[in-house]
């Protein structure tokens, strides 16, 4: 691998005003880690005092520029209001680029994107002395006992590092040498210290937000509810990957140990643990850092302690980026007055404040109420990084709206105000004689730019 | 396309000749638009290559897998799917290679696209929507928008009904008398024109190229224990701007006197998918491009109790959520429930996959069963259509019947499998049914 360094891709700028009544407030890229022919999002925000609204942004690759040009059109909305804009960057050669955005041949912003040829074979590819690292196995020479000083192995920079060459399995596990600063490259040693494969470049230090992905336990709630029923979720994760895995938040290891569990700061590999719970509705974040959440499984359920010898509960879908979508659509909800059935809504991203639109309609489409939610919740960080603990959320009574209640069934969309949101929702329905809960998730396909 | 491939065993240093298959989904590549690489082979030792790294450079895709020391006594089939998000339009060289040795050396193109058609297959009269290009303001000099069809040696055919939907896209009507292939050119109001090659097929789509699916795990229903009335409720809507080719066709409420008439599903049409009284699952198809837009609701629910439980929710399975591995945590192995895994392929092709559960109690130690998926039923009227599917029972596995909480990975024999599992828990007594689906990230969802 001869490229390998990246830059941080994120950036905060000074609000920059175009067309007399718009301005640009943030421009962010979402990964610090571009590849060749990966994706990378745009996500851009602002406000605008008056005119049209921007959307929809053509992007173009023009040589070492990446235009994302915002195009604007008049989409009735009341002044002043907030856009944003999502936006897939196409796809590029390793290389370094200026990604600009422009609005009628205005610059506003201009970053730079460095990409490297591939993926890097570095799981994770940043991490502190100690960390396990995983990377494709290679066939490394033995030391003969006749070949005294000899120099094999996995080198961080010039410093040897311990590491298992487990070739059943197909990884090289290694563990971070101490002393190194910056980012260094990592290869693999011959007996000589002859290079015999470049792996890959690994930053040294903890990691930055854009380095980890998240995941979204929708509901990580205990407590009593109505009738007598004992809410609990149990939510399990374990690690199927070759390395440890450090989590944000870390969480407990050998659950069922007759000594209090104790929160470790990584889920070893082979490990499993349960998260934790709260006496709190609108679920949790899990952090994971870049290239190991695919070793994760998850198991996550609501269940009536009160009832478990009868009833084990309801799944609760664990949510990727992936299944989150600016229009969530949720199909045949049952209102009808011996059910209470309550929406909830989350903001994937850890943006305070962003609206949404709830629109009850019948099959046939009409609408039976529309109502305006704010998502809200997101803890305020101080330092950086900030590894928001839970998504901004809101929650909606269904079955108390005017309108709706008695319903048969209703279909119910939630749409993000601007383009830029990347939303999930579900509603729980619940009998108020039995507390059976039944859930209406989004089963359409994922949102997939650009497909 | 077939093409001669090397399995090396590194460490035994031994290279055996074997013919691979190298296919592209979708067959042709359009610029910046994801899709995935296929190998299928047989592998000289009982370790086949694996972690493939995909580099990308201008004209060239490389996929360098690892190697491991194998078995030289077995030999065993070897499948990837590596997934690429997009590459600029161009002509690339597709190399395959395990440690330093080049195994597989050929090309593919990919099409530019200043544009895109949503569906890209259907009929005469069917209706496309254009989506990605400005709508000019053209000022008082416009001129009329157009949307041409082009095939090749045909002259080209003006579509009809061309509108512009509230969303900015385009909508028209495709003309008749096409063929595969075909080029749509769209000149706006401004008088520019854009053009997006081999944007089109005409006709029925007989080899899958032209669709998409999505998989029903169940649509059963019938009598069960208890006087249970078992009941799967799939709801289909056309949130669209334009009618939906499905197949099977579904009956959305167009009625001849004394006929139902299935038809292509119209924008905001809702339907019930119909239900089957024998287990097995259902898929439904779309021509490609158009799965965006349909909706889904999936729950079974025993009718005999609906005013007091309104079931459980079954997923709507897609091809971002399968995997060659399927793992599913924390079940609960208990007398006073049923636990049954369903394994299912994705891909309705026959070929009778090989599978291994693997079954971990709550001690740590693992059971393992083989099985594999029968034989797809032809009569003549055709093939079953339904997904190839095995069933087990694990509560009347005798190795399980102590095994206290379980995990279940199921793992098909090669990576370029898409299967789907989940395993359902059913109380005895109440019939209450809670799932344990797959919630790991797989392949397909990678980004």
């Amino acid at each position: 691998m001869k490229k390998a360094l990246f830059v941080l891709l994120f950036a905060l700028i000074a609000p920059r005003s175009f067309g007399a009544d718009c301005s640009l407030t943030t421009f962010t890229l979402d990964r610090a880690s571009a590849y060749a022919g990966g994706r990378v999002e745009a996500v851009l925000t602002g406000t605008c005092s008056f005119g049209d609204v921007p959307y929809e942004a053509i992007v173009r690759r023009d040589g070492g520029l990446v235009v994302i040009e915002l195009q604007r059109r008049a989409l009735g909305l009341t002044w002043p209001y907030t856009w944003g804009e999502r936006v897939t960057l196409p796809a590029l050669f390793a290389g370094t680029y200026q990604v600009v955005v422009r609005s009628r041949g205005e610059e506003l912003a201009r970053e730079t994107l460095i990409v490297r040829g591939s993926a890097s074979r570095l799981s994770p590819d940043f991490g502190v002395a100690g960390d396990e690292v995983a990377m494709p196995g290679y066939p490394m020479p033995d030391c003969p006992l006749s070949f005294p000083g000899c120099s094999n192995g996995v080198y961080f920079g010039e410093k040897p590092a311990e590491y298992d060459n487990d070739s059943l399995d197909g990884y090289i596990v290694a563990v971070v040498p101490a002393g190194l600063t910056g980012v260094v490259p990592v290869t693999l040693r011959g007996l000589s210290g002859e290079i015999l494969a470049e792996v890959g470049q690994f930053r040294v230090g903890s990691g930055f937000e854009s380095d980890f992905e998240r995941v979204l336990f929708p509901l990580n709630f205990y407590g009593a509810g109505a009738h007598g029923s004992e809410w609990r979720t149990e939510i399990v994760v374990r690690n199927d990957g070759p390395v440890a895995v450090a989590t944000v938040p870390p969480f407990w290891i050998q659950p069922d140990s007759p000594v209090l569990p104790i929160p470790y700061d990584f889920i070893p590999a082979g490990g499993r643990g349960l998260f934790g719970l709260r006496q709190r509705d609108g679920g949790e974040f899990l952090h994971v850092p870049r290239g190991l959440e695919k070793y994760l499984s998850y198991a996550s359920h609501l269940v009536d302690r009160s009832r478990s010898a009868a009833d084990l509960g309801s799944e609760i879908p664990v949510v990727h980026a992936e299944e989150t979508a600016q229009t969530i659509r949720l199909l045949g909800v049952p209102t009808a007055s011996n059910f209470r059935a309550k929406l909830r809504v989350y903001d994937f991203d850890p943006v305070n404040g962003r609206v949404v639109t709830v629109t009850v309609r019948q099959p046939n489409g009409n609408v039976l109420a529309t109502r305006k939610l704010t998502l809200t919740g997101a803890p305020v960080c101080v330092n950086a990084p900030c590894f928001a603990e839970r998504p901004p959320f809101a929650a909606l009574d269904l079955d108390l709206l005017d309108g709706v209640r008695g319903v048969e069934s209703a279909n119910v969309t939630i749409e993000s105000d601007t383009n830029d949101g990347r939303i999930w929702a579900f509603v729980s329905v619940t009998n108020n004689a039995t507390q059976n809960v039944t859930l209406y998730t989004p089963q359409h396909g994922p949102r997939r730019a650009g497909e | 396309m077939k093409r001669p491939f090397f399995a090396l065993a590194v460490l035994l240093a031994v290279a055996q000749f074997a013919s691979a298959e190298v296919i592209l989904e979708p067959r042709q590549p359009r610029e910046n638009k994801p899709f995935e690489i296929i190998f299928r082979d047989v592998s000289a030792t009982s370790e086949p290559p694996r972690m493939p790294v995909v580099t990308i450079a201008p004209g060239a895709v490389t996929i360098e897998f690892t190697q491991v020391a194998g078995n030289l006594t077995a030999t065993r089939a070897f499948g990837e799917r590596v997934h690429v998000n997009g590459l600029p339009a161009g002509t690339y060289t597709l190399i395959v290679k395990s440690a330093e040795e080049v195994y597989e050396n050929t090309t593919f193109t990919v099409l530019p696209a200043p544009f895109s058609v949503s569906p890209s297959s259907g009929t005469d009269s069917s209706e496309i929507v254009i989506e990605g290009i400005p709508i000019v303001d053209c000022g008082n000099f416009c001129v009329p928008l157009e949307v041409r069809f082009s095939s090749l040696g045909g002259p080209a055919k003006l579509a009809t009904n061309v509108r512009i939907t509230p969303e900015g896209a385009i909508v028209a009507r495709v003309p008749p008398g096409g063929g595969q292939g075909t080029d749509i050119t769209v000149r706006t109001s401004d008088g520019l024109t854009h053009t997006l090659p081999r944007a089109f097929d005409y006709g029925p789509d007989d080899v899958g190229e032209d669709r998409e699916w999505v998989m029903f795990p169940l649509n059963f229903r019938g009598q069960g224990a208890h006087g249970s009335d078992w009941r799967t409720d799939i709801v289909v809507r056309n949130d669209g701007p334009v009618s939906i080719a499905t197949e099977p066709m579904l009956y959305s409420g167009t009625v001849v006197p004394g006929f139902p008439i299935f038809e292509p599903l119209p924008p905001g049409a809702e339907v019930f998918y119909p239900e089957e009284e024998s287990e097995g699952g259902a898929y439904l198809y779309m021509p490609r491009g158009a799965g965006k837009w349909l909706t889904y609701s999936s729950h079974i629910a025993d009718r005999s109790q609906s005013a007091t439980d309104r079931g459980t929710e079954i997923p709507v399975v897609h091809r971002e959520d399968t995997a060659s591995q399927i793992r599913l945590l924390n079940i609960p192995m208990n007398g006073a429930f049923r636990a049954r895994l369903r394994v299912y392929d994705f891909d309705n092709t026959n070929q009778r996959r090989r599978l291994t559960v693997v079954v971990t109690r709550a001690d740590g130690t693992k059971v393992e069963i083989p099985l594999r998926f029968s034989p797809q039923f032809c009569g003549v009227t055709g093939c079953d259509p339904r997904p190839p599917l095995v069933s087990l029972d694990l509560s009347s596995d005798p190795r399980l019947a102590d095994a206290g909480v379980i995990d279940v990975t199921v793992t098909a024999e090669t990576n370029d499998a898409r299967i789907w599992a989940f395993v359902s828990v059913s109380n005895n007594a109440t019939q209450r049914v809670t799932l344990f689906t797959p919630q790991h990230k797989t392949p397909g969802g990678v980004q």
